[in-house]
């Protein structure tokens, strides 16, 4: 598939401190890209420089086919909806009346137009009520419909769930999700709440200290994640024996249960094995790391 | 461009400021000249004009609305310029256009457009105030308070996009209102003639660094009923001045706007 937006040793210097280190990043059109990283990683700075309200010290971006080397970017700035940290909003104004501003700098006059984004995000029911009135989820939500103003064809979200309710927390998930599915927009999501995340995204960059430590795409990470095979037996005296000659790599637990840690894919054969040599098998599962654990593994190793 | 100019003008009729700082700026006016007329009612004293005050709204009115406008200029023109970039609306929209200067056009125009009402409110809110509350008043040198209008308009234009270039530049709309305060009170003259004089002495140069403000020609700035060729030389002093201010404002504001990063 296409990438939409190609990142070549993009770098942000502040002062001495690199908060961005040479990250190369390829995102798909049509992905939910899930940007991982620590608080201070270099996310918000990344999606800043990407949206174009910073501008990087050095290295190349395309975006949208428009590159940043012949100054063309600026073309592809203008189909990119941004909800950078808190949303940009006037407190005093009601959710239309901020709308409808965003919607006039981009030459939409059209109220039925306002409406209709903010029916997109469920805010179509506020009425004149001011923004300040608001509950984080709200205010989140018209941030998402201020971003989607425009039609931007990439959609930037940094951390669109923090601090939310269970319950908002969901309803921004399901708007992103919508926005992508039904409108074919590309979005660019850091968050460090890495269970919602791993819900949404399909493609996954982890930065740390700056660097883009790691890229993969959903299949990618569900294969990296299945760490180990569990056997449950009720010998693992006689199991140990059996798994010795199939060259596996092994820990015993508690003289019941096993991990496995090689020869994963070969489970099917390790069961028939050990049944054959008398070993009654409780069960076997192929462990699946959490992309929690997985996150956590990677940035110890780096 | 006119996107943009459209967008700003609906967040300045829609603000509160807007209404609020006209309201109170012409409210003031009206409370001085009440003090104003209750004098003039007492003592029926002549000016040093030799004219009656009663018939003479140039000296009068213009002293209050100058004084009074400018102070609301600034700190509209600061809360204005604060609120696109405090509460982070320029996020959504400053890379949504071409060029980014398209915002600092968008600002002076809107500015200059408040300070035309704010100008037009006061001197309505001085003048019939005036000519309810003093009496026999009349209202006469119309033209010469119409040009005094239009150069004070320049200027207090020229201040109010200060303003905002001072508030750009800091992120704050405390430095735009301590300028003005000590700009009012003539300390921010005394503090400069003593920086001038160190220069004058150090470098052997004069340099007077209080002509380079714009509140310095707001200041000198004043009609007289008795010399209109002298209010003619002023009102071109003023445009002149003001045109060239202004480029200088709007060019460091759209450098500003455009080579900065956004927070």
């Amino acid at each position: 598939m296409e990438n939409i937006l190609t990142t070549n040793l993009l770098t942000k210097q502040f002062k001495k401190q690199k908060a961005v280190d040479g990250v190369s990043v390829q995102v798909e059109r049509g992905a939910i890209y899930g940007l991982i990283g620590r608080n201070g990683a270099g996310k918000t700075t990344f999606l800043r420089m990407i949206s174009g309200l910073a501008r990087p010290t050095s290295g190349e971006m395309e975006i949208l086919g428009f590159s940043s080397a012949d100054g063309s970017i600026k073309q592809a700035y203008e189909r990119i909806g941004t909800l950078i940290e808190q949303p940009g909003i006037y407190k005093n104004m009601s959710a239309f009346e901020n709308c409808r501003l965003k919607a006039m700098c981009c030459g939409v006059y059209s109220q039925d137009y306002v409406n209709e984004k903010l029916a997109l995000v469920g805010l179509a029911y506020v009425g004149n009520k001011t923004v300040g009135q608001f509950s984080l989820g709200m205010k989140q939500r018209l941030g998402i419909a201020l971003a989607m103003i425009g039609e931007p064809e990439i959609l930037i979200l940094d951390e669109p769930i923090n601090g939310l309710d269970p319950q908002g927390i969901i309803e921004v998930r399901d708007i992103i999700h919508r926005i992508n599915q039904e409108k074919g927009i590309t979005v660019i999501i850091s968050s460090h709440i890495l269970e919602e995340l791993s819900k949404i995204a399909s493609h996954y960059g982890i930065i740390h200290n700056g660097r883009l430590i790691e890229q993969l795409s959903r299949d990618g990470l569900m294969e990296k994640c299945v760490r180990r095979l569990e056997i449950v037996t009720n010998n693992a005296g006689q199991a140990s024996a059996v798994l010795d000659s199939f060259g596996c790599q092994y820990n015993v637990l508690d003289g019941q249960t096993i991990y496995v840690t090689n020869h994963i894919d070969d489970s099917a054969a390790i069961n028939r094995s050990l049944v054959m040599n008398g070993v009654a098998v409780s069960s076997i599962s192929k462990n699946n790391q959490s992309l929690e654990d997985y996150f956590i593994g990677l940035i110890n190793r780096n | 461009m006119l996107n943009v100019i459209r967008m700003e003008l609906h967040r300045l009729f829609r603000s509160r400021s807007f209404y609020i700082t006209i309201g109170i700026c012409a409210g003031v006016i009206i409370l001085l000249t009440s003090l104003f007329a209750a004098l003039i009612n007492l003592t029926g004293e002549m000016d040093a004009d030799g004219a009656s005050p009663v018939n003479c709204p140039l000296n009068t009115c213009a002293s209050l609305t100058g004084g009074m406008c400018s102070l609301f200029a600034v700190i509209f023109a600061a809360c204005f310029t604060g609120a696109f970039y405090s509460g982070g609306f320029c996020k959504n929209v400053i890379c949504s256009v071409k060029n980014r200067y398209y915002f600092q056009i968008a600002k002076t125009v809107c500015l200059s457009v408040y300070s035309g009402i704010l100008l037009i409110v006061a001197s309505l809110a001085g003048v019939l105030s005036a000519s309810g509350l003093v009496n026999h008043f009349e209202f006469v040198y119309m033209g010469e308070y119409l040009k005094y209008l239009l150069g004070e308009f320049c200027l207090l234009t020229v201040l109010a996009v200060f303003s905002a270039l001072l508030t750009e530049l800091t992120g704050s709309k405390v430095p735009a209102i301590v300028y003005f305060l000590l700009s009012a009170t003539s300390l921010l003259q005394g503090i400069l003639s003593i920086i001038d004089g160190k220069l004058a002495d150090w470098l052997n140069i004069n340099v007077e660094l209080e002509k380079f403000l714009p509140s310095f020609y707001h200041n000198l700035f004043s009609p007289s009923i008795s010399d209109t060729s002298g209010n003619n030389q002023l009102l071109i002093h003023a445009v002149v001045l003001s045109l060239v201010y202004l480029l200088i404002y709007n060019a460091a504001g759209s450098c500003l706007i455009t080579k900065r990063d956004i927070k």
